[in-house]
């Protein structure tokens, strides 16, 4: 039988451990690296609502929130969370606090190095500096 | 009567050859070797290959998971606004429609340079214009809901039984034009339906379409790019994938990147 399907037993063990242990691997999300707080919900809203000053303001105090608690905590802000609040600044005329944000985004992240040149580029020159 | 038994007896070889075949049959694994190579730190998520409702969806739910699985993930409103204003949202859109017509065609094709050379193209223009080690190219395949009238009075009275249907495709392309990763996956959500108690419930604690898109969206998401460590909590399915590797910014980095070398086992 085992030359015939060599696999039989491996699979039969394969079929018992994972019906054993199928019920203790309800794993838990592991540790998340950054704080989210509502970033989904209110990052929806605003794209849904894109002309509603009220869903992006609370767009903005959520990606303030999520800058400030990770600061509070000594962690780094989740990817992009500083720039695109640095782009709510820019689209609001707040040009030199946006460039701010980039380059803190850019200290933050190396990787977002040459973007956030061209975003500092970009509010340079509607600042008219 | 010896034409029965040499039939059956035939029969029989057939089952057992065709079941161990199966069961002999080698695991294909994925091919890890150019994303291994490329190492890609960042991720820019590409103007969607089809507007509307759902891609905000899918824009709004893309970040977390893929920060989560160690990547620096290009600021996704930011980025969107800025592609589109450079014209890309408008080239992502011309793609899908020259490949639109192509019967029977996915999202695969669209590397294929024979075909679509405007792709990769455009990854490589994207990655040299955000500075980008790799993009991503998502393509939503179906999304939709059904009412399902096959429940009943009761069911559509209280509370419609709603079917929701995701199926979306992956394709991860590095800043030099190698295809990393794709990937391809369909998830179905019903909400409503179930006994009388539970339609009251259901129609007191209704969720809204957009919820449950979001959801969904959500899990989708977090199914394609952690793929095995995570259960599709509303049909309680485990669904085996080739999840992306980690990124640097990950814990298990060092250890995944070893464990997807060529020949590494």
């Amino acid at each position: 039988m085992r030359d015939v399907c060599p696999n039989l037993p491996a699979t039969a063990l394969v079929i018992v451990l994972t019906l054993t242990f199928a019920g203790l691997a309800e794993a838990k999300d592991p540790p998340r690296l950054y704080y989210w707080t509502t970033y989904e919900q209110e990052m929806y809203l605003a794209y849904d609502q894109p002309d509603d000053e009220d869903r992006q303001m609370k767009l903005a105090a959520t990606l303030l929130r999520i800058i400030q608690k990770s600061d509070e905590a000594g962690r780094k802000p989740a990817p992009g969370v500083v720039a695109e609040y640095g782009y709510f600044l820019l689209q609001r005329g707040e040009y030199y606090s946006a460039i701010d944000h980039f380059r803190r985004e850019a200290a933050t992240w190396p990787e977002s190095k040459t973007l956030m040149e061209r975003m500092i580029r970009i509010a340079q020159a509607e600042a008219g500096l | 009567m010896t034409a029965i038994v040499r039939a059956l007896a035939m029969l029989a070889i057939l089952t057992t050859v065709v079941g161990c075949s199966f069961g002999t049959r080698k695991v294909a694994t994925y091919d890890y070797t150019p994303y291994v190579a490329n190492n890609p730190r960042s991720v820019l998520v590409a103007p969607m290959l089809a507007q509307g409702e759902h891609a905000r969806h899918y824009l709004a739910t893309v970040a977390q998971p893929l920060a989560e699985r160690g990547y620096y993930v290009m600021p996704i409103r930011l980025t969107q606004d800025l592609l589109a204003a450079e014209g890309y949202q408008e080239r992502a859109r011309e793609l899908r429609s020259t490949w639109r017509t192509e019967e029977g065609g996915s999202v695969w094709d669209l590397i294929d340079e024979t075909k679509h050379p405007g792709i990769r193209e455009m990854a490589i223009e994207l990655a040299e214009l955000t500075g980008a080690d790799s993009v991503l190219f998502v393509y939503i395949r179906d999304w939709r809901h059904e009412v399902d009238v096959s429940e009943g009075f009761l069911a559509n009275l209280v509370d419609e039984r709603m079917n929701h249907h995701i199926d979306l495709d992956y394709l991860l392309i590095g800043a030099e034009g190698d295809t990393l990763w794709r990937a391809r996956k369909g998830v179905e959500y019903t909400r409503g339906g179930g006994g009388f108690f539970t339609e009251i419930w259901n129609a007191r604690h209704k969720a809204s379409d957009d919820e449950i898109d979001t959801a969904i969206a959500r899990d989708v998401n977090r199914l394609m790019i952690e793929a095995q460590r995570t259960r599709n909590e509303m049909t309680g399915n485990w669904f085996p994938s080739y999840p992306m590797l980690v990124g640097p910014y990950h814990p298990a980095y060092e250890a995944d990147r070893m464990r997807r070398q060529p020949g590494a086992q």
